[in-house]
């Protein structure tokens, strides 16, 4: 599957999600030398787990 | 990203300050540096890379750098710096990197670093404002990755190892950083982090039980990860040992003791790469011939009692069954018997057909009947078949493998030899051969295991899953910890499948592109792609109209399909800039080469001086003086905007002076530049 009708297959809210995580990548990706448990690391880890909690409430 | 200019000091053979700007103009995007052997044009390739990485590929790496007039001038113990600065514009933002080092003079042509060489990086802002950069590494780094610099920087004359071996892991690397796959894969780890910190939430939340198989899953996974590494790892040594032995069969081809074992140990290797293929060949048939009838001779047993039963039948006169059903159901709807008797319903006739009815053959019956007793008529002769055509198959088996067997002593001799040659360059070369030949087949045995241990971890977590979700009904499915892991985890698939796709995508694209540059090079009636396992392949069409892959290339033909690649790949990191959209980033990156021209014959150097230009962005060669007269210069001339030629002072003194040597004003042996 080409990569664009792979998104298209996806649903809304997890389109909205994988949007947010890749612009969340890009913004980051200045930092090459990215160590695990750094705390790039763990501010990237935050702000994906900030758009998942903000799409996947109690309420769907 | 376009390279404005460079200023040396005391690097190599550069004795002092050496300027050098480079051409902007996007029409005359070519600078060419020309100059005798020795005189510094590996040391202006490798001046960039020290400067930008603190690296160099000289044999003695960073230990000869400083120059050694440098060192003369010097008062005993006094300091020499040594220092490139490497001014370039990227993204309307102006950039100065310099790096230098401290040495101090501790012998008439000796001296010692006193210091770890520093970096700095000045940015000039379009509003002409400069600040120094408090991370010049990083900020570096994102304009121009060091990963990936063997592709703006590289020798000409090495670069056909890029298309003469397995480098399939290099350039799936390739892609993923100049394309911006990293996006993806960063995002994959991330989420993986996210999973199991909503994991870590749920386990505070659930039973003993679930929490036991929540920490198996987890488990499983970092397996499944360090498996992952370890394939990854395995596959990088392989091609390692792989590229090495490439380059050592290469020199055994040069010296005269070693190069008809060479070339009778190439032949040998790909007559057993052949016998190989022919083995599974043969594999694949016998297979087939199993499947087809090789129930045949487990079936003894049940073919005894089923002839056993026919036989009973027959002689009792059941089968085979005279009359069928249907000759019976037509006589009495046509109320006929076929000796004209009238059969109305009712009457004896009627009664009588269907007693005989009842032991009346269907055609069903009749058909298996009629090809069971063929079958058990040519049962023996079938199975006689099966096993003669088998043992055919195994017979030519094993010839193949004897065949292969006598090969690898032969190959195993050649070896011998070679290492117990009295010539110690080739005996050591052979004895290095012999090394990474054990560390490839163990890279090969390693990355087999671990694989399997992945795919049975991937089965194992499976497993843990379905028992996961059967204990999810316990705790409701609109647990909000469960329900975010469930999607994180969903999402680490997804991102998974959408690095393949991408970099599947990259891969097509670029492949167009290389075998395009290729084509208008190249003067063979081949293509070249890069197939679904990432290898760098050249195909050639037979006569049948078949495609196979071309193993003996030239070393020029090589270089030809090596510079395909870097430059295809640089060309579509250019289309993709600037685009918009979550995945690619790509960029605008130089091409900075030293001998492009190295093993090519005059055909091909005029074939690419010809197109160099259109390359990369801004084109920066250093070639020699007998490779840069004639036609090389004749077909880039129009697209040359700067043109140096590099002079060599040497001390020695010289019967003659020519425009590239000359003999030095003082003591001291060193390279300046002109411009032409």
């Amino acid at each position: 599957m080409k990569p664009a009708e792979l998104m298209n297959s996806l649903s809304v809210e997890d389109q909205k999600i994988l949007n947010g995580v890749l612009a969340v990548e890009k913004r980051y990706l200045v930092h090459q030398d990215l160590k695990a448990g750094s705390s790039v690391d763990k501010d990237i880890v935050s702000a994906i787990t900030n758009i998942i909690d903000k799409v996947v409430t109690c309420d769907n | 990203m376009i390279i404005e200019s460079i200023k040396i000091t005391n690097f190599r053979q550069f004795y002092g300050d050496v300027y050098l700007p480079f051409s902007t103009d996007n029409e005359r995007n070519v600078t060419v540096v020309h100059g005798a052997n020795g005189s510094g044009k590996t040391s202006l390739l490798n001046a960039f890379k020290w400067c930008f990485y603190d690296q160099t590929d000289f044999d003695t790496a960073n230990e000869n750098i400083l120059n050694e007039a440098a060192i003369q001038d010097s008062d005993d113990r006094g300091f020499i710096d040594i220092s490139v600065e490497v001014v370039f514009e990227d993204e309307g933002v102006r950039y100065g990197a310099i790096r230098k080092q401290r040495f101090r003079k501790i012998g008439p042509v000796s001296a010692e670093q006193i210091e770890q060489s520093k970096f700095v990086l000045n940015v000039t802002a379009s509003d002409g404002e400069t600040n120094r950069s408090k991370t010049p590494s990083a900020d570096l780094q994102s304009i121009l990755p060091k990963d990936l610099q063997p592709y703006f920087f590289f020798n000409g004359e090495r670069i056909e190892h890029i298309a003469g071996v397995n480098q399939s892991h290099q350039i799936r690397d390739a892609i993923r950083k100049l394309m911006g796959l990293e996006i993806v894969d960063r995002a994959v780890l991330h989420m993986e982090k996210v999973r199991n910190g909503y994991r870590k939430d749920l386990c505070k939340e659930v039973t003993a039980e679930h929490k036991n198989i929540l920490d198996e899953i987890s488990a499983l996974e970092n397996d499944i990860n360090l498996y992952g590494k370890k394939v990854t790892e395995e596959i990088k040594n392989k091609e390692s040992a792989e590229s090495d032995i490439f380059s050592i069969d290469s020199e055994l081809k040069l010296y005269e003791k070693s190069r008809e074992f060479q070339a009778r140990r190439i032949k040998l290797d790909e007559q057993y790469e052949s016998n190989k293929s022919n083995i599974d060949g043969i594999k694949s048939e016998q297979k087939a011939l199993i499947c087809k009838s090789g129930f045949l001779l487990f079936s003894d047993d049940i073919f005894d009692k089923c002839n056993v039963l026919i036989e009973k039948n027959r002689k009792k006169g059941v089968l085979p069954y005279g009359i069928k059903e249907q000759f019976i159901d037509d006589r009495i709807e046509i109320g006929t018997c076929i000796c004209g008797t009238a059969v109305l319903k009712g009457s004896n006739e009627h009664t009588c057909l269907l007693e005989t009815r009842k032991n009346a053959g269907s055609d069903d019956l009749e058909s298996s009947y009629t090809s069971v007793s063929a079958l058990l008529k040519v049962r023996d002769h079938t199975v006689s078949e099966h096993v003669n055509s088998y043992k055919l198959l195994s017979h030519k088996l094993k010839g193949l493998f004897d065949a292969n067997d006598e090969i690898r002593k032969e190959v195993g001799e050649i070896s011998a030899q070679l290492t117990s040659t009295p010539d110690d360059r080739i005996a050591a070369l052979e004895k290095k051969r012999t090394h990474l030949h054990k560390s490839r087949d163990n890279a090969i045995r390693d990355g087999g295991i671990a694989e399997s241990d992945r795919e049975q971890a991937e089965r194992d977590k499976v497993s843990k899953e379905l028992l996961k979700n059967s204990l999810n009904d316990q705790i409701g499915s609109q647990n909000i910890a469960n329900k975010r892991m469930d999607k994180a985890s969903s999402l680490v698939d997804t991102l998974g499948k959408l690095r393949e796709s991408l970099a599947q995508q990259v891969r097509k694209d670029l492949s167009l592109r290389v075998d395009e540059t290729f084509q208008s090079i190249i003067r063979k009636p081949v293509r070249a792609i890069i197939d679904d396992g990432y290898k760098l392949q050249v195909l050639k069409r037979s006569t049948t109209g078949e495609e196979y892959v071309v193993n003996e290339q030239s070393t020029g033909e090589r270089q030809v399909t090596s510079l395909s690649f870097i430059s295809s790949i640089i060309a579509l990191a250019k289309d993709k800039h600037g685009r918009q959209g979550p995945f690619f980033q790509g960029g605008l990156y130089p091409l900075v080469m030293d001998s492009p021209f190295g093993a090519l014959d005059d055909d091909y150097r005029e074939k690419i001086a010809g197109s160099v230009s259109e390359l990369a962005e801004q084109v920066i060669m250093f070639v020699s003086n007998s490779q840069w007269e004639g036609k090389v210069k004749l077909a880039c001339e129009g697209k040359v905007g700067k043109s140096y030629r590099l002079v060599y002072h040497t001390p020695k003194g010289v019967e003659k002076e020519t425009e590239y040597v000359k003999a030095s004003e003082n003591k001291y042996e060193y390279s300046t530049l002109e411009e032409v």
